[in-house]
């Protein structure tokens, strides 16, 4: 696509915190405005024929998650599970030391939590730093930003508990809202049969054209690839078990741009 | 034995500690009764609404250490309201008023006011030892009276109490001439502690063998503290979020290293792990780690410490989503019974247990005494066979064969009951929470499990049948608790007539709370929580109106 006619649809897009007129940013509230990983959750009624998927994909995009764990019922009964509850006391306490601004960070692959306080962070990049400094692990200053080949990406659970990429949102409503991190390995993705190249999907699905291609197995699609170009802008990757969040730099910083994938086999 | 004069009986009873065997002393004759409650020092009372004061006090004249229990256990998780009962004030009343030499007061689930602190530290001149545990009802306040007034105090004992921390000087209340602290431990307390005043304390208490901070009590003072008490046996460290830089890091390994006696560590809410590595020198010899607060702490990290005891594992976030990379598994459990030997005491979270698992942690750990199990999700089968988890468990109570107390958790049938109640033959405290599937199953424990004193289920499908099958056996348990089962008020009634020597409380906080009140059709409805104790002093006068004793 040409560069201009990719300028206006760029503006139109707006894909990451809705805005109002005026281009100021709305507080993102409702789940249907946020754009988050867990919208991506597949629905194991995946609609299997490839040719709808891309249809059926954005159907998708706003599914539920199939949660397999107990009924909530029970266990959310009164005193389960059995820790008395001077001991819950202790974790409330804790929830509430988040907002001094104390998070949890986790690593995949390291057998223990750390914390850091978003409350003396100065920025995102100074946060990168301090989880750097944390978990021995240079770089991830540039995978908050960009560098699609970074072995992580950073991931943060927000207060409506749903997965968005961090730096996706302007610094302080990130403070405010970030329960806790997560630094996830990219080539966990690969481990469900995924292949490195970029593939985009944008919220208006309605232009199939950008589906270029897709890959089905047992009559299930699997991967379904989007290419659009874009020029100055460089993308970072971030995987889950369950998706892929593709965000754009500086240059969108509205601009949040998703796949998923589905676990092979 | 009948020809010695009472003073040889007298000091060979001395020798007699247990309580069960100072009691069946007592049972041998008249005159070995005499003897016995004349010289008894040390009586525990486990329901503290079984006896009066007046009573104990009549019986045990030369009474110098009582421990009481007061609310029962699943009070711990909100099931039992907070007015409930448990009050110790009474007791310490009436002991106050008879001048028995009381030296050693120990309290766990009851209601202790400031009044009753002064009023205990105002009445005992000989007073040494309070142990409070999971108790409420009292400030710091408190606390400073009996560290003011309590020359002799030599163990101020603390473990997960209510207490509303003002903050004030309490430390500061131990007279200079107070040197004979043994134990103490304020872990529980929330606020600042003066800690020029704690390290004056600890450096001239040379007898101190367990010191427990709390959360407020930075690296460089707890450095400071173990360097000038090396000869500590049991450790409560405090919280410790931050890395600490090198020198401060070096300085504690350095106090570590001294404190060779170290025995038992606890605390680490929140901890570094470089200063969980700091500890790791005197780890091997740890026969206790509560590392219940370490939320950072995984389970599924390998633990290998061969003179391990007792440890306990606490869900590190109880609202925490499915995190796979940090979920404790039955992995870790499998791991730590096949790296600790002597472990004999285990209380374990966990998302998730085999069968196969629990057969080989009974492999590897035939001297569990007590073995608590909590799956976070009720009724959860094997993850690996989608099967009850009734083998697992049976094969527990199978090897172990001194279990003493047991809790079950996942998906169970009546079956695992019928194992309990084959071959748990000392089980003396068993919890059960969504399991079974009918009244058998809890028959099969209560004709089983001969010397059962403690059974405490919730939301499991026993009902009258069960309750009222032999009513007798009430009298050799202490109590027995049932929570959101089949159980109805009619069956309930019928109980407490067969059974006067019961007390029966329902509870009931909805807003109609007299029961009594009802027509016999509502005989049928079933009770929300059920607790009956045997009693010898009847129905208690303290019940709040939620309570209704039949």
């Amino acid at each position: 696509m040409a560069k201009e006619g990719l300028g206006l649809e760029i503006t139109e897009l707006r894909l990451g915190l809705p805005v109002d007129n005026n281009g100021e940013r709305l507080v993102s509230g409702s789940k249907k405005t946020k754009r988050v990983f867990s919208e991506m959750m597949i629905s194991s009624s995946l609609d299997t024929d490839g040719a709808n998927s891309v249809v059926s994909s954005v159907d998708i995009v706003t599914g539920e998650v199939e949660d397999d764990s107990v009924p909530k019922d029970k266990s959310q009964a009164v005193g389960w599970p059995p820790v008395c509850s001077y001991r819950t006391k202790k974790n409330n306490n804790k929830e509430s030391s988040k907002a001094i601004g104390y998070v949890k960070v986790s690593m995949c692959g390291v057998p223990y939590l750390r914390k850091v306080d978003l409350g003396t962070s100065k920025g995102y990049t100074h946060l990168a730093t301090v989880l750097e400094k944390l978990f021995d692990c240079l770089g991830l200053g540039v995978a908050l930003k960009e560098g699609e080949k970074f072995e992580y990406v950073i991931i943060y659970e927000d207060k409506d508990r749903d997965w968005m990429l961090v730096g996706d949102v302007p610094w302080e409503m990130f403070k405010e809202s970030c329960m806790r991190l997560r630094i996830v390995k990219r080539s966990d993705a690969t481990g469900f049969g995924l292949q490195r190249d970029l593939s985009l999907q944008l919220e208006h699905l309605h232009n199939r054209t950008w589906l270029t291609s897709t890959t089905s197995r047992n009559g299930k699609m699997i991967k379904a690839v989007y290419t659009q170009r874009f020029t100055d802008c460089s993308v970072a990757v971030a995987a889950t078990r369950h998706v892929i969040v593709v965000a754009a730099s500086d240059s969108y910083d509205h601009l949040i741009i998703r796949h998923k994938w589905e676990k092979l086999g | 034995m009948n020809y010695f004069p009472d003073e040889v009986i007298e000091h060979i009873f001395d020798f007699i500690a247990s309580h069960k065997d100072r009691n069946s002393i007592s049972l041998v004759s008249k005159s070995w009764h005499k003897i016995e409650r004349c010289s008894r020092k040390r009586v525990f009372i486990g329901n503290c609404y079984a006896i009066n004061p007046e009573r104990l006090i009549q019986r045990f004249p030369s009474l110098r250490s009582l421990t009481l229990k007061g609310k029962p256990h699943f009070a711990d998780f909100n099931l039992v309201p907070h007015e409930w009962g448990g009050f110790v004030h009474p007791w310490i009343v009436a002991l106050a008023k008879a001048r028995v030499g009381l030296e050693e007061l120990r309290l766990k689930r009851m209601v202790v006011s400031d009044e009753s602190l002064e009023l205990l530290s105002r009445s005992f001149s000989s007073f040494k030892s309070l142990v409070l545990v999971s108790c409420e009802g009292f400030t710091t306040d408190g606390l400073a009276s009996v560290a003011a007034n309590c020359r002799h105090l030599r163990e101020l004992d603390l473990q997960e109490n209510e207490i509303d921390d003002h903050r004030g000087q309490w430390l500061n209340c131990f007279p200079e001439s107070s040197t004979a602290l043994t134990s103490l431990n304020f872990s529980c307390l929330k606020g600042e502690t003066n800690l020029a005043a704690l390290e004056r304390l600890v450096a001239r208490s040379p007898n101190l063998e367990s010191l427990k901070v709390n959360r407020a009590v930075p690296l460089d003072a707890l450095t400071r503290l173990m360097s000038c008490a090396p000869q500590l046996v049991d450790l409560g460290v405090g919280s410790y979020e931050n890395e600490p830089d090198q020198e401060s890091f070096m300085k504690l390994m350095a106090a570590i290293k001294k404190c060779t006696e170290l025995r038992s560590l606890s605390g680490f809410s929140e901890v570094a792990p470089l200063c969980l590595t700091a500890f790791y020198p005197i780890c091997q010899n740890l026969t206790s780690l509560n590392l219940s607060y370490a939320a950072e702490i995984q389970g599924n990290h390998l633990i290998s410490y061969f003179e391990l005891q007792e440890l306990r594992v606490f869900p590190s976030d109880l609202h925490d989503e499915e995190d796979n990379d940090t979920a404790v598994t039955e992995i870790g459990l499998v791991a730590i019974s096949a790296g600790c030997p002597k472990l004999h005491s285990i209380l374990y979270f966990c998302k998730q247990m085999t069968n196969a698992a629990l057969i080989t942690v009974a492999k590897n750990c035939p001297n569990f005494i007590r073995f608590r199990l909590c799956i976070l999700e009720p009724n959860k089968p094997d993850h690996t066979t989608s099967q009850s988890l009734d083998e697992g468990f049976g094969a527990i109570v199978q090897a172990c064969k001194g279990l003493r107390r047991l809790s079950v958790s996942g998906l169970l049938t009546d079956k695992v009951f019928l194992y309990i109640g084959m071959y748990a033959e000392q089980l003396e405290m068993l919890s059960i929470a969504f399991a079974g599937d009918t009244d058998k199953g809890m028959l099969y424990v209560l004709n089983g499990c001969k010397k059962m004193r403690k059974l405490e289920i919730r939301d499991s499908p026993f009902g009258n049948a069960a309750l009222l099958a032999d009513v007798d056996k009430y009298r050799t348990m202490r109590s027995l608790w049932m929570s959101s089962c089949e159980v109805t008020l009619g069956g309930c009634k019928r109980l407490a007539r067969n059974a006067p020597w019961l007390n029966v409380e329902i509870i009931n906080e909805n807003e109609n709370n007299d029961v009594m009140e009802r027509n016999e059709e509502d005989e049928r409805e079933k009770v929300d929580r059920l607790y009956l104790y045997r009693t010898v002093v009847g129905a208690r006068k303290d019940a709040p109106p939620c309570v209704t004793i039949l």
